[in-house]
């Protein structure tokens, strides 16, 4: 609980100057609300041990519903994210009543199929704008006093979401309805014979994903003042589990670094351009998954845990025998 | 003996009245694809005591216990809790009425520490799914509650270890820990003693007999010795009907029981 303490603040601290080290500000809000989207799957996933390939129905929808409230009806920017909490909550109420109760392969096939669902209404549904996406999404005002249209008064407001995202994940993790997920997640027999109602357990934990999930696609839109089909889109499910287990899943950090590392591969990538050895030549800013998906293999071969996970092992492990050394 | 317990404990529980019959099933039958596991099997435990239900191996005892706590659905019958028809409750309300049950392979939350394996079993009624804000402080009380439950099956100094990590000895009295914290008005236990070494057994054995003093244990077990030594009331359990009921020595000088079970076993070339 200390080292999250200490973690929270190099972030706070890392976050508060970022912007004036060259990197742009736009650039570091979208990998922040990513990041966001990543810790409500983490909490999920990573706790309950679930695997949902739907969160991106909640992230888009979360973008579209907050966006078009904000554009069209001029509400506060606090607001804007409620509503794409909500909308996020509505859709993972539903998802799960259908899907919680099955296991395994079954639990993923069912929410890939509703979140397809999900993305095909977006394609037809006339607000969303289709192809287009929903443009020109204002900020809002922050409580109706400070204006968020410029980037570095945003920037903030999105450094301060992304803090209490991470801290009510870790809370709500090391609460008693964390450690009765962790049980659940160990030996669900064992949680039942005691008189958890697991599946009751499982449907809230994946409703509060769900809703903070909406929060970030939410928080997303107004920040790149866009909200389109690719946030709904299988491809944006794939990508959050890629974060997760990339940072390591179940850890209170994981998702932040997976987050970071997969949207600076993807842009970096992207900018080397052509590498020329020799007379071989590789366009590399088309080949972005590729590359992400050779780092993907490795990763899963080599550090199971993930980043964060392997290295809390090893700290672990380190404490461990000096205990032991210091017994004897 | 079931008799003598339960006249002694008449008196505290005239609630119960007008029987002592704290779990009864009625007609119990259980088939997977036309094999039947279990067969119309008709059981009454009674307040206080140890009830063993035995018999050989494949006789269907695991299969009753998962009938019992709710773990699978019947095929027929009924099973009666306090006279009140559970055969339609789910798993988790069976064992909020008081009916919690052991496994056969030792279960226990690996990734939690020692301490809060059982306080997972103790907080239960004070936590709620839709309460999921609710602060670990407000569960300080249940620390003193934890630590009593640590020191009664001398685990207290593993605390903090994670479960995973304990012996196999000391995970078993942890479970069986775990099943007394959650406070239940029957134990069932799977098996208690399986796998353990000769002390161990008797450590187990005795935890299990202090126990049984103000509660009903119902337990399926194959160790003769223990059962003989504890049991106050033995059901014998044969291709998943009961084929005799009465104390060890009632039941060990049934015939049926003697070919079903003892005899079995003689002819696997048991000297002894």
């Amino acid at each position: 609980m200390r080292t999250t303490w200490i973690f929270l603040a190099l972030i706070a601290v890392v976050g508060a100057i970022a912007p004036f080290s060259g990197l742009y500000p736009l650039f570091l809000m979208k990998c922040m609300a990513l990041a966001i989207f990543a810790i409500a799957f983490n909490f999920f996933t990573g706790y309950v041990g679930l695997l949902s390939i739907g969160h991106a129905a909640f992230y888009g929808m979360g973008a579209y519903f907050g966006g078009y409230a904000v554009k069209n009806y001029g509400i506060t920017t606090e607001m804007a994210l409620l509503i794409g909490m909500a909308t996020g909550a509505v859709l993972g109420l539903l998802f799960g009543l259908l899907a919680i109760r099955r296991r395994g392969i079954y639990f993923a096939m069912i929410t890939l199929a509703l979140a397809q669902m999900v993305y095909f209404f977006c394609v037809q549904a006339p607000f969303t704008g289709a192809e287009d996406g929903l443009q020109q999404i204002p900020r809002g005002k922050l409580f109706g006093l400070i204006d968020l249209s410029d980037d570095l008064s945003m920037y903030y407001f999105t450094l301060a979401l992304l803090l209490l995202a991470l801290l009510v994940a870790q809370y709500l993790v090391s609460a008693p309805f964390g450690q009765v997920l962790k049980a659940i997640r160990d030996n669900e027999p064992r949680a039942v014979s005691l008189g958890y109602d697991v599946q009751r357990y499982k449907l809230i934990a994946f409703v509060l994903s769900a809703a903070l999930a909406g929060g970030a696609g939410s928080l997303k839109a107004m920040i790149l003042s866009l909200a389109g089909l690719p946030d709904a889109h299988w491809t944006n499910s794939g990508a959050v589990i890629l974060m997760c287990l990339l940072g390591g899943l179940g850890t209170a950090l994981g998702p932040v670094v997976g987050a970071v590392m997969v949207v600076l591969l993807e842009t970096e990538l992207a900018g080397v351009g052509v590498v020329e050895i020799g007379t071989f030549r590789l366009d590399l800013s088309t080949k972005v998954p590729i590359v992400i998906g050779f780092i993907f293999m490795v990763t899963v071969l080599l550090f199971r845990k993930g980043i964060v996970g392997e290295i809390q092992a090893a700290l672990e492990n380190f404490r461990r025998r000096r205990l032991e050394k210091s017994a004897t | 003996m079931a008799v003598h317990s339960s006249a002694k404990t008449s008196q505290q529980n005239a609630s119960l009245a007008p029987s002592n019959t704290i779990l009864e099933a009625r007609g119990l039958t259980k088939s997977f694809k036309g094999f039947v596991a279990v067969d119309k099997v008709d059981l009454k435990v009674q307040f206080g005591g140890i009830h063993a239900l035995i018999g050989p191996n494949g006789a269907g005892k695991t299969t009753v216990f998962n009938l019992l706590t709710r773990f699978i659905q019947p095929t027929a019958g009924q099973i009666l809790v306090f006279g009140k028809d559970i055969t339609r409750r789910s798993a988790y309300a069976v064992a909020r009425r008081g009916l919690v049950r052991s496994f056969q392979i030792s279960a226990t939350f690996p990734h939690l520490s020692v301490f809060e394996n059982l306080k997972i079993a103790i907080q239960r009624p004070l936590v709620s799914p839709t309460r999921f804000w609710q602060s670990s402080r407000s569960l300080d009380d249940l620390k003193d509650k934890a630590n009593h439950f640590l020191e009664l099956v001398e685990l207290k100094k593993f605390a903090n270890v994670s479960a995973g990590e304990l012996p196999y000895g000391h995970k078993r009295a942890l479970e069986l820990a775990t099943t007394l914290a959650a406070d239940p008005k029957v134990m069932l236990l799977d098996e208690p003693t399986q796998g353990l070494g000769i002390e161990e057994v008797d450590h187990i054995t005795q935890l299990i007999k202090r126990f049984s003093k103000d509660r009903t244990v119902l337990m399926v077990e194959h160790n003769m010795r223990m059962v003989a030594a504890i049991a106050d009331r033995i059901s014998v359990l044969r291709y998943g009907q009961i084929i005799a009921e009465g104390s060890y020595q009632e039941v060990s000088k049934n015939p049926q029981v003697i070919e079903a079970y003892l005899g079995r076993k003689a002819k696997k070339g048991d000297p002894s």
